[in-house]
Order: structure tokens, then sequence, then C-alpha cells
């Protein structure tokens, strides 16, 4: 059940990458932003090479937040508060607890262009353990670092992000995240607007493989921003125990000031 | 009854509009330049987030007119230009609004003036590749 745990564990922390607030902003310099963001995955069977065992679904509640002390450095930190109910026949666990904190320094190089702004990024990360128990989500010390390269213009968003994290208590884990989308709608007058994107994840460590996909939908009035993702399972090749077909969602409100 | 509407009401307008407001094209826009207005063209300037930061820095800026607009200030994140609104009378420091959207992480191309109402006045800069 341990090793169980930790695989799940694995998957389960670190499906949503993203820096806070979409990645983007604030991008001006004493700017900052929170956003709470409520990740919600899991299936009603886990798989162990060719056999059924239990289910797992694990809800997460997401603080997170970035100050932006210079325009391209920022200093942004996500602190998870987790609700965990696995099943194995008529054993049932339930467990709520703070997660780890990650806290990270997105460093950016950004060049504008008459009608568009692109920016690559270097993030490096830690990850702290607020328990001492290692439970299927937490509890792991670790370290990453992330390359990214995003570019927007009014009509067009993209972002490619390559992150590998390192534990002190499991497999290191290499990591892709793509965000391609439209802009459809922007209103000067109220600065409201809709972006509609595609996602890719791709996570690969030692035992396990996986693949998630699928759309992303974030609308924004002001300096108040929702985003809603829905992935589904693509990939899903693991030598220990690991999820199956388990639907990803997440959905957050984000301010920027 | 049409040529008095004409001579007392549209006459009037159209002459003062010719007067008063001017326009330049932006990045394929026409854009019509006031008396009490600063139009500042802004290289990067795309995304919603990058309109909300700079609303809210120029609007603290002295002399905005916070009656118009959003707290004096229009941000066209399309044409990738923002427009800023003055008091009547008084004039806003346009070096210190420059600064701060280099400050906000972009970089202002043109900048168009009509102080007199008469005439256009503009500030052209390089644009540097890169602004970190």
């Amino acid at each position: 059940m341990k090793n169980n745990a930790f695989i799940l564990g694995l998957i389960g922390t670190m499906v949503f990458a993203h820096q806070p607030v979409m990645d983007m902003a604030p991008r001006w310099n004493g700017g900052y932003g929170f956003q709470v963001r409520y990740e919600r995955f899991g299936s009603d069977r886990t798989i162990h090479e060719q056999n059924i065992l239990s289910s797992y679904f694990q809800q997460t509640y997401w603080l997170e937040g970035v100050y932006t002390w210079h325009r391209a450095k920022r200093i942004t930190f996500k602190l998870p508060y987790h609700m965990v109910e696995r099943q194995d026949a008529d054993l049932v666990a339930k467990d709520k607890s703070f997660g780890d904190l990650i806290l990270a320094v997105p460093l950016k190089k950004y060049s504008n262009f008459k009608r568009r702004t692109q920016n690559f990024g270097f993030t490096p990360q830690i990850r702290i353990p607020l328990n001492e128990e290692i439970t299927s989500a937490s509890g792991y010390l670790g370290g990453g670092i992330s390359l990214s390269y995003s570019s927007e213009s009014f009509s067009f968003y993209q972002l490619y992000d390559v992150f590998g994290w390192m534990y002190n208590e499991k497999d290191p884990l290499l990591g892709l995240d793509i965000n391609l989308g439209i802009h459809p709608y922007h209103d000067n007058n109220t600065n409201t607007g809709l972006f509609a994107m595609w996602d890719v994840t791709g996570r690969w460590q030692e035992t396990s493989t996986k693949i998630l996909t699928g759309p992303v939908f974030m609308t924004y009035r002001q300096n108040i921003m929702v985003r809603l993702d829905v992935k589904i399972p693509m990939v899903e090749n693991g030598k220990k125990t690991q999820l199956s077909k388990g639907l990803f969602m997440n959905v957050g409100i984000g301010f920027v000031f | 009854m049409n040529t008095n509407i004409i001579h007392r009401f549209i006459l009037p307008i159209t002459m003062l509009g010719l007067v008063s407001a001017q326009t330049v094209v932006l990045n394929d826009k026409t854009i019509t330049i006031l008396k009490d207005e600063v139009v500042l063209e802004v290289s990067g300037l795309v995304c919603s987030f990058c309109a909300t930061g700079l609303q809210g820095g120029l609007s603290s800026l002295k002399y905005v007119d916070g009656k118009k607009y959003n707290n004096g200030v229009f941000v066209n994140v399309e044409y990738q230009y923002a427009v800023i609104a003055e008091m009547i009378d008084h004039d806003i420091n346009v070096d210190e609004a420059i600064t701060m959207i280099t400050k906000s992480g972009y970089e202002v191309l043109s900048v168009y003036t009509n102080r007199t109402g008469e005439k256009i006045e503009f500030r052209k800069f390089e644009a540097k590749k890169d602004e970190k």
C-alpha cells in the first residue's frame, strides 16, 4: 500500500505545474497576485500491471501567491490542502491535511515586438514538507528546475514548459506542459475577455508514463481571472501502481494588483 | 428647416472637429488625438493583464482626468496603444508616463499629443530588442 501511495502521490500533486497567476501576471514592478484553485482527480480503479486494485480520489485546495519585484523577477508560493479518499475492497481510508509548500523564483527574459510579446523563463523551485508524516500526497522534500517559453499576440497564446524534480523519498520526475490557444474575445472598454486553449500534460518517471490532454478556458475582467481545466488521460504506462483513466479537473480564481 | 439644422449644428460641430481633433494611424488603426489626451504606442501590449497593470499605474499620474475611460486611461490591446485623459488646462508629465510603462515591462514606440488642438506633436523612440 505504501508503494501504491508513493506513485499516486507523485501523479497527484504534480499534475498541475503552472505558476500563479496564469503563468504571466503580474508583469509590472511591485505587482502582486494570488489565486485559489480547486483540483480534483481520481479513478474508481487503480491498476498494477494487469491487476485492478483500489479506487483513489484526491481533492485539493491550493492557495497560491506571486510577487513581482522586478518585471523579470518573481517569487511564488503554492500551498495545498489535500483531501484523499482511498478504497480497497471494504476498507475506506480518508485523509485531510496540508501538503507540501512549493516555493519558486520565476526569472523571465522578455522580448517585445510590434504586435507580439514573448518570454523565456528559468524557474528554480523547492518543495518543502510541512508534516513529517509521508502520505500519498505530501511529505516529500524536493528541488526542481523549469525551462519555459511563451508567446502571446492579441489573437494567439502559446506556452511550453519543461521541468524536472528530484525528491528525497521518491523517483525523479520529468514533466512537459503545452498550452496552445486563441483569444477570441476582448473588450477594451471593460478589459473583459476570454481565452480558449488546449493543454497537453506529460509526466515521466522511472515507473510510469502519463500523458493527459484537454481544453482550458480562461475568462477575465479587469484584474480578476477564472480558469477551468479538464484533462483526459491519453497514455498510461505504469510499471507500478497508478490511476487508470482518472479524469483531472481544475478550477481557480485569481486576482492581480 | 434642414438648412437651418445644417448651419446651426452640423457645420459648427464638423469645423470644431477639424480644429480640435486630428488623427494618426497606429498599427493600421486610425486614432483621433484629442486636445486633452496623450496617446502612446506601446510595443508588446497584447494581453489583458498588461492593460490592467498599465491602467493602474498610469491613472495614478498627476493631472489624469479620472472621470474619463477607466480612471482616466484607455488601453487597446488589439492595436497596442494607450490613451491618457488629461484634466483641462493641465498636462501630465509624459516622461513620467513613459518611465511607468517601461517599468511595467513594455516599450513606448511613439507618443502623440495635441496640446493646442490644432497640431499633433509626436516623439518616436527606437525599439529595443530585449527589455530585460
